[in-house]
């Protein structure tokens, strides 16, 4: 068992990894949708 | 053994973490390429327009077909170029006269609107195969009864297709959920459809330029679906079969993300039931007659298809079966102990396996959630701390819902294996 073990730790850290990417790109895509909504909210005022 | 069992598990979860990453990838990849703004009051002329016929295939709609059309005529498509063709198909009510009364309108005076009462039998795939026969477009356009287009879907749709007019054979849209203030049941379906829409279709085309006909807000290229022999009579899901059948043709089902259409979802678990049980029983038949398709010459992408069907609908599904009655098992079997202190519990988990099964399950709840999130931060008015609540329970209720789906359709489909007969219900989704 133990070596799956270790597997799944590697397996855990390369997925929180890629866990914080996409949580950034969250943050990226949540702005700019955000500022795009905004700028064509005032266009339309 | 039971060592074996956990590591099919643990490969299990990971395989799907895997899949859902590469998605995800593909997906945000996408999004942030697109995030730039189209100024939709000033679009640039299309390179040509094709002549386009939209088909609207209606079974007792009169609720909702006049805005339906309504929404066709309005598009932004020069009216010379644009056919549309409403079929009234074996209608108790009152939907040939709603969508005819349109043309005495001042504003549609003169489109070339036709209304046709059908009594034909072979349900939706019977009534494009109709239309396939008449049709004077170029491309074929499908908007069902319930799916009003925005403004300019079929400009996106069709600039799309233009982009390569040989590869790309059919052009598809993204629905959005018009009703999904309604009920808990009908916000849960939007966060999934959003999640589709903006996650896995998205990164599918982005990754793989695999697209799937989504049943509405498509075009398709009339001479290629007459070569294919149109569309399968009585076939449940009639989309994915035609999705197949392009594909295994090397022609590629291109996304137009920008052309959107709102369509209304059931309201309530029964119609939610029906619809869904038909489409994962369509799933299964159409998977099980494209098995072959895997050990042949077909094109990779088909392979890629459907081993992604088959992990969904067979391996994860069971293994969240399996999970599930576990889990439940446990509960149980843990409340009667207090009872009985001699029972045993069936699944004894401690030490590192334990926590090697929180962690995983915790980042596959975790990756849930943040794909969902993605997906709604994407969308306009979508990221509210009210969705992100909504998205928190449904992964406890509304997405076990499938589970009983899925077996249902099972059950369906042993059932009629073994009495020899074929009880397809089209249960019709019940408007409101």
């Amino acid at each position: 068992m133990h070596w799956l073990l270790w597997m799944s730790f590697l397996m855990t850290g390369v997925f929180v990894l890629a866990v914080v990417l996409f949580a950034s790109c969250w943050w990226v895509i949540f702005q700019r949708t955000i500022h795009r909504f905004n700028a064509e909210e005032d266009g339309r005022d | 053994m039971i060592d074996y069992l956990y590591v099919l598990s643990i490969i299990s979860i990971w395989v799907s973490i895997g899949m859902t990453l590469v998605t995800l990838s593909g997906g945000v990849l996408f999004l942030l390429r697109h995030l730039h703004r189209t100024d939709v009051d000033n679009l640039p002329p299309l390179r040509r327009t094709p002549r386009v016929t939209v088909v609207v295939p209606a079974h007792n709609e009169e609720l909702v077909i006049q805005d339906t059309v309504k929404a066709i005529l309005r598009l932004n498509y020069p009216a010379d170029r644009l056919e549309v063709l409403v079929y009234a198909d074996n209608c108790q009510d009152r939907t040939a006269v709603a969508a005819r009364s349109l043309l005495t309108w001042t504003e549609f005076q003169g489109r070339n609107l036709t209304v046709i009462e059908r009594t034909g039998t072979g349900g939706k795939a019977g009534v494009l195969n109709d239309a396939l026969a008449i049709a004077t477009g170029e491309y074929l356009g499908v908007y069902d009864a319930d799916a009003a287009p925005e403004r300019n879907a079929l400009y996106f749709l069709v600039q799309k297709v233009l982009e390569d007019p040989d590869r790309y054979a059919a052009a598809f849209g993204r629905n959005k959920t018009r009703n999904y203030q309604q009920n808990f049941l009908t916000r849960c379906i939007n966060l999934e459809i959003i999640n589709t829409q903006r996650i896995q279709h998205t990164g599918l085309w982005q990754l793989f330029k695999i697209g799937r006909i989504p049943g509405t807000n498509f075009i398709i290229n009339k001479q290629v679906v007459q070569e294919l022999g149109g569309w399968h009579n009585g076939a449940l899901t009639e989309d994915t079969e035609i999705s197949f059948n392009l594909m295994r043709r090397d022609k590629l089902i291109a996304l137009a993300h920008r052309a959107e259409a709102f369509q209304q979802e059931p309201e309530t678990l029964f119609a939610y039931y029906n619809q869904r049980k038909r489409w994962a029983r369509g799933n299964y038949e159409v998977l099980g007659a494209n098995l072959k398709h895997l050990f042949d010459r077909s094109p990779w992408r088909i392979k890629l298809e459907v081993l992604y069907y088959m992990c969904t609908f067979f391996w994860f599904n069971a293994a969240i079966v399996i999970s599930n009655v576990t889990f439940l098992g446990n509960g149980f079997l843990a409340l009667m102990q207090w009872e009985n202190p001699a029972l045993h519990t069936m699944l004894n988990l401690d030490g590192p396996v334990a926590f090697l099964f929180l962690v995983n399950w915790f980042l596959m709840f975790y990756l849930y959630l943040l794909q969902l999130n993605i997906a709604l931060a994407s969308d306009y008015g979508q990221a509210t701390v009210k969705n992100f609540l909504y998205s928190l329970v449904a992964y406890f209720t509304y997405a076990q819902l499938f589970i009983v789906v899925a077996l249902a359709a099972v059950w369906d489909i042993c059932r009629d294996r073994i009495t020899g007969k074929r009880r397809t219900q089209w249960y019709k989704t019940q408007r409101f």
